[in-house]
């Protein structure tokens, strides 16, 4: 880790720790509870780690050496990367020294063989420790013919030379030789490797002589061309090539494209959230939108499914509903689902159930009851189950689906409700000392709620797949996911449910509170209760992704990360 | 490329001074470029005592390129079509700046010696050599007593 980073990281810390003391927060005080003990299921079997370590921001790439010697290496620290053009140009170039220099090969040698490699210089390092050069080469499946030793010449600039191309007279300082062994002159290097870009041909640059197989090292491009457009069109495609052979990076899927790559730390083969320095969000392994807790596979069943059956979706998600005491109209006009109508009532817009104190909650899914005719039963048995098991899956995914959607539409809400925050919170800054930090703290806060939101709508995509008991065929969905049988398949679920529920309370009441007037936000009150509850959704947050990561994932499932917030009072110190 | 021009001179001198067996290639008086080309038919081969005629042209980027060749006397081959358009990897991918106006022509005799029907250009060639290949060789005989005298 660079030193600067580490400051940063430190600097972030210790803002949090100073604003705790200054504003002196009480986590257990009232309302807001933050208790260990609460978030730990006591019936639970599986368990997960509290001390679950919570990697990092999506790292923003140096061009310094050794940290992309560590970046190389390790894989815990950070699950993405976002790099830029020119970054991963040299980080390329790092790479290729860095197998070059330890294995005692060529550059281009070390290209080729990291280019079989599929750019995974680790395996190439540990294959070399354990069984040397002509172990690497075997796996490569590259004969020893290929890779010629890299060896200095003890030529004399000044001396005469013939190029066998042209069969001018030159200089030898005029003159480029390739690992190889052969030498032509500059000029015909020029002439041949600027062709070859110009036909597009500049991934597989062979040296010139007859039957050699050398490709030709970036270092000698960069001595031969000069021409600043011959040089941009190499560098794209070496760039392009890259990014193809190594199944860690991708191109960023903004349109129009923002030029940056984003580089997996884990295996590509698992969904990844990304954000990149351009603001785009996409899933690594899909590149469609973001869709953690749920899989790629799911999310393909689901968008099609809910396509099927749009139209008796679209009838449930209508935006108002009867309040269950009064009956008036009520518009559920902001993200949050606790609904307060005229007559006071307090409601849940999700269930119609009596919301009290905050702590409503009905996330789980109950298989309804229905009253089989008894009298005619033996007759008419057959026909009422497969019409009471039509309308249960109809109602198992209608539950499911109006949750995903509110909270889809809440986060569009409550984008809005940021925004006017924000808004406000400037004109305050103005008439209030400290009125910046708060500002970014409110933030912090937004986005964690904006978080939280994506999660508890895509966990209602996972939920729906991972604990069918409708007998439905799902496998092709459920990639990924463990195998669970029976009385373990409850458990998990039951687990899975508590989670969803704790959070989908903790980001209600979050909701809630960004909901308040400014004038009440700014108020030490109700600032620590915001703070407070943060501090609850990112904890049920972390809870939900490790029962995943530990229980319910093969692979495991990573953690979405918040967007880097460099507080703007600390960068102005 | 200003340097080009002495290699082909060079070549071109070696090409007259020294000829390969079987070879000749004299460039036109006009179109230093463009070459004449006599290829005899190889012993043992059934082009054998045939007289080929063919043109050669260096394009502007030689030897960067490879020369464009081609036969201009009719001949029965399974890797050269009616056009006299000739199916040689060193005039294609395999081309190598090093490789010379000499290697090409001694190549282009090397494939009269050894047709190769699995790569072909003239397709109902091939077959015919696949298929009857004695039948083949007599008709490329024939040919060559016909039209390459
Ligand atoms: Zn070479
Ligand atoms: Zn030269
Ligand atoms: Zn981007
Ligand atoms: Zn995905
Ligand atoms: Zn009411
Ligand atoms: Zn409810």
């Amino acid at each position: 880790m660079s030193q600067k980073r580490k400051n940063e990281e430190e600097m972030i810390d210790s803002s949090d720790e100073e604003f705790v003391e200054d504003d002196d927060i009480d986590l257990d005080e009232e309302d807001v509870e933050i208790d260990e003990d609460d978030i730990d299921d006591e019936d639970s079997v599986l368990s997960f780690d509290e001390n679950t370590p919570v990697s990092g921001n999506p790292k923003r790439a140096r061009h310094n050496e050794d940290e992309m010697f560590n970046t190389a290496v390790s894989s815990t620290e950070n699950d993405y990367m976002v790099w830029d053009y020119k970054d991963i140009i040299k980080k390329q170039q790092v790479e290729v020294e860095r197998v070059a220099e330890v294995l005692g090969i060529s550059n281009s040698s070390a290209r080729v063989l990291l280019r079989k490699f599929e750019w995974k210089s680790e395996n190439i390092m540990n294959t070399f420790f354990e069984k040397e050069l002509a172990g690497v080469l075997k796996q490569a499946n590259i004969t020893i013919d290929d890779i010629k030793m890299n060896q200095d010449e003890n030529e004399n600039a000044d001396d005469d030379y013939e190029c066998p191309l042209c069969l001018d007279d030159k200089k030898i300082s005029q003159t480029t030789r390739l690992p190889c062994g052969h030498r032509f002159c500059n000029d015909c290097w020029r002439y041949h490797i600027e062709l070859k870009i110009k036909e597009g041909q500049s991934r597989v640059m062979k040296c010139m002589a007859f039957k050699c197989l050398e490709a030709i090292d970036e270092s000698v491009v960069s001595k031969i061309v000069t021409d600043k457009h011959m040089r941009a069109m190499y560098e794209k495609s070496i760039v392009e090539s890259y990014i193809e052979d190594n199944k860690n990076i991708k191109w960023c899927t903004s349109t129009p494209s923002c030029g940056n790559c984003v580089q997996t730390n884990l295996p590509p083969s698992i969904p990844l959230d990304i954000r990149c320095y351009c603001s785009h969000e996409f899933c690594f392994k899909c590149t469609n939108h973001p869709h953690l807790p749920a899989t790629c596979e799911m999310m393909k069943g689901w968008l099609q499914k809910s396509q099927d059956d749009s139209e008796t979706a679209n009838y449930i998600v209508a935006n108002t509903k009867e309040c269950p005491k009064c009956g008036k109209v009520t518009e559920k006009s902001s993200g949050c689902n606790h609904m307060t109508c005229i007559c006071s009532y307090h409601w849940c817009w999700l269930c119609n159930g009596h919301f009290a104190d905050y702590q409503h909650s009905c996330g789980r899914y109950k298989t309804p009851t229905y009253s089989i005719d008894h009298n005619n039963a033996d007759v008419k048995r057959d026909e009422s189950v497969k019409v009471s098991n039509a309308r249960t899956l109809l109602e198992r995914y209608m539950h499911y689906f109006t949750r995903y959607k509110v909270h889809e539409d809440s986060r569009n809400k409550e984008k809005v409700t940021r925004d006017a925050i924000r808004e406000k919170m400037k004109v305050m800054a103005t008439l209030q000392r400290n009125a910046t930090f708060d500002i970014d703290k409110i933030e912090e806060s937004t986005e964690t709620l904006f978080r939280c939101r994506k999660t508890m709508q895509y966990a209602y995509v996972a939920g729906y797949y991972m604990f069918d008991d409708s007998g439905q065929d799902l496998t092709r969905y459920l990639v990924g996911v463990k195998k669970f049988k029976g009385q373990q398949k409850q458990l998990a679920q039951t687990i899975w449910e508590d989670n969803v529920e704790q959070l989908e309370m903790a980001v209600e009441s979050l909701s809630k509170l960004l909901e308040s007037p400014v004038e009440e936000i700014v108020q030490p009150d109700t600032k620590k209760n915001i703070m407070g509850s943060t501090v609850l959704v990112d904890k049920r947050l972390t809870a939900l992704y490790s029962i995943l990561n530990e229980e319910l994932m093969e692979e495991g499932c990573q953690l979405p990360k918040p967007r880097p917030v460099i507080p703007r009072t600390l960068l102005k110190k | 490329m200003s340097s080009l021009p002495r290699r082909i001179f060079k070549e071109t001198q070696k090409l007259i001074t020294e000829p390969p067996p079987g070879i000749s290639a004299t460039p036109h008086e006009d179109n230093l470029r463009h070459f004449k080309v006599i290829i005899t038919g190889p012993a043992t081969s059934p082009y054998e005592n045939g007289i080929f005629n063919l043109e050669l042209f260096l394009p502007d980027n030689y030897p960067m390129v490879p020369p464009k060749v081609r036969f201009l006397t009719k001949i029965y081959h399974p890797n050269i079509d009616r056009l006299g358009r000739i199916c040689l990897d060193i005039l294609k991918d395999k081309w190598s700046p090093a490789l010379q106006i000499r290697t090409v022509l001694l190549s282009i005799q090397a494939l009269l010696s050894s047709p190769n029907p699995d790569d072909p250009l003239a397709n109902d060639v091939a077959e015919h050599w696949k298929k009857d290949e004695n039948g083949a060789i007599a008709k490329a005989r024939e040919w060559t007593q016909t039209h390459a005298k």
